[in-house]
This record gives structure tokens, sequence and C-alpha cells, in this order.
């Protein structure tokens, strides 16, 4: 159950490394540089929490850019669990278009992730580029889905 | 008789004015990838872009002409940024500046052939890079280049560039180090 507190808090990366223990989502916590907790430490203000009732995280969210000219904002998600994750996304991108005041958002999805990849189409999210072979992942290069949404394509739950 | 050569060399403090040209030309906003860039700001671009980033560029012109001493020029500027190390790729930006009559693109240069190809293979050969990959309006005909140069167009960014007051579509070509070997062998 979503309570729909959505916090930008400081929270310490171990606990989200111990939270989400998926290879998958090294990607998304990392960033495509493989860098250190203490790097990560360092920017962990823009982390943002989604969490349910009882205040366990669902989510994470990760602010890698933002663009004020074109206004465009960058993110990345990880999900704790795979239920809700379709009203948990809305919620965190209404939050991004809120808070930034941006008119586009835009995340990188490893190509093989189909689920997800319709969890974002589903809420109105568009295919812009497929970046070939642009992260090294597990002793091979994977393609890498572009995906984004404007603020009017923004689908109801 | 005259013989153009052309060659890549590190970009001086001296070339700052010829480079300042690329912002009237309205592309200068993509030298820098979203972060805020005008004429106040300019030193701090070249203290923060050129002498950080060591894959940043000058394309020098040189001729030389019978019985004179041989003059060179700066034409433009190029690079590898944004460089994956882990992943190994990174995005090149190329710019002509319109110095010596000809049309500030890619394709009307004839220096630019060659100083892309050079450029190309300082990604590849020395940078070790196994993808590069490049953003342009959508609106430019550098398409055509790519094309020949063996790129593939790998999608369309919508309204990612805010160019002279408007937003343009972007298009993303990307060469693989495979594709370059077998286009270049």
């Amino acid at each position: 159950m979503i309570s729909g507190i959505i916090k930008a808090e400081k929270i310490h990366v171990s606990n989200i490394v111990s939270t989400i223990n998926r290879k998958d989502h090294d990607y998304a916590i990392y960033g495509k540089h493989k860098r250190t907790l203490d790097e990560i430490e360092a920017e962990i203000h823009l982390w943002r929490v989604v969490t349910a009732s009882d205040g366990q995280p669902l989510a994470f969210v990760r602010v890698h850019l933002v663009n004020w000219l074109s206004r465009t904002v960058k993110y990345s998600i990880v999900f704790s669990s795979d239920s809700d994750k379709v009203k948990i996304l809305y919620r965190v991108l209404l939050d991004l278009f809120e808070t930034y005041n941006c008119s586009k958002l835009t995340t990188d999805i490893i190509y093989d992730r189909s689920d997800t990849i319709k969890d974002h189409i589903f809420l109105g999210s568009n295919i812009e580029v497929r970046n070939r072979q642009h992260l090294y992942l597990n002793g091979k290069y994977a393609h890498v889905v572009e995906m984004a949404i404007f603020q009017n394509e923004l689908k109801n739950e | 008789m005259s013989d153009l050569q052309v060659e890549l060399s590190q970009i001086d403090r001296s070339d700052l004015n010829s480079i300042k040209q690329i912002i009237n030309s309205g592309f200068g906003l993509l030298l820098d990838d979203g972060f805020e860039f005008n004429v106040t700001d300019f030193t701090k671009w070249y203290d923060r872009i050129v002498l950080v980033n060591k894959h940043m560029f000058a394309i020098r012109v040189s001729k030389s002409e019978t019985g004179s001493s041989s003059r060179s020029w700066l034409v433009g500027i190029c690079g590898v940024v944004e460089v994956d190390n882990a992943s190994r790729h990174g995005r090149l930006i190329f710019f002509m500046i319109d110095k010596d009559g000809h049309k500030s693109t890619l394709q009307n240069h004839p220096a630019s052939r060659h100083a892309f190809n050079t450029l190309l293979k300082y990604s590849f050969k020395e940078l070790g890079l196994n993808k590069v990959w490049m953003s342009v309006p959508s609106n430019n005909d550098i398409s055509s280049v790519l094309d020949s140069s063996g790129f593939t167009a790998d999608g369309i960014r919508r309204r990612s560039a805010f160019i002279n007051g408007k937003y343009r579509d972007e298009a993303i070509f990307s060469l693989t180090m495979k594709e370059f070997m077998e286009k270049y062998k």
C-alpha cells in the first residue's frame, strides 16, 4: 500500500544496497560509471524515496541530470518489489514534473527489461533512442533503451 | 599552387575569439550539453571543458604557398566528451567555424572530412572506445555525411535541444568499433 509519501531525504547507501539485492539494479544504483559508495553519498540528496504506509521503502529514485534549458530531467528508478510498480512509477513521475517544473522526463532502461519498458509505455512514455552496446554489464555489452515522456503524455495509472 | 593541410591540435586561449563565433551560429549551446553557456562565462567553459577534457581539439588548416611561408588558421573544434570508461563509449562533438568563406557544416568544408576521420581514428585506436555517438539537430543535413561514414541512426530525442529560442529534436547516431574497422580497413 502506497502512502503517497515521496521523500527527498538523506538516506544511507548501505541501506539501499541491502534492501535491493539484485544484480539487475546495479546500473540504476551506481549509474554508468561504477562509483564507490562514498561517491554516491556525496550526491545522496539526489535520491528520493517512495515509502509505504508502514514506512518500508518501495522504490528509490535518483535524478541524474537537470537540463534547465530544454527543461528535461533524467532519472532512474529502482523498485524494491514487483508489486504496485505502475502506481509507484506514476506517483514518481507526477512528483518529478512538479518538483522540477520540467516538461520532459527521460530514463535509460536495459533493452531486455521488457516488463519495465511496458510499465513505462503504459503510463505514456515513448522509446526515443535505442543506444546500441551502451552499457558493459556482466561481461558483455548491453543495449540501452532511452525512454521519454512529456507532461501532457502522462496517463493516469 | 597551394596545398591545404589539416591537423588536430590542442585548443589555446588565443583560439577563444574564433571559437566565440560558434555562439552566434546558434550551436554554441550544444557545446556544453545542457549547462548554462553564454558569453559571460565563456572563459569558464574553457577552464572547465577544455582544460579538464583532454580530448578536445582545434581543427587547423595550413596552406603552404610557393615562395612564401605557410600560414595556419583555426576552422573548427572537435572532440570526445562524456567518455564512459566502463562501457567504453563517448560522444563526439564537431563544429566548423565559418571563417574562411565556407559554409559552417561538416559536409561543405574541405577540411572537415579529413578532420572527422582523424577524430574517429583517435577515438577508436588511441582511446580504445567501443562506440562513439553524436547528437545533431534533426534538421541538420549532416546526417548524410554520417551515413556515408558508417554511422547508424539510433533514434530521435524529441524537443531536447533549445536553440535560438526554439525546441528542436536531436537525432542520435552511433558507430561501433566493429563497424569502423569494417569501413576503414
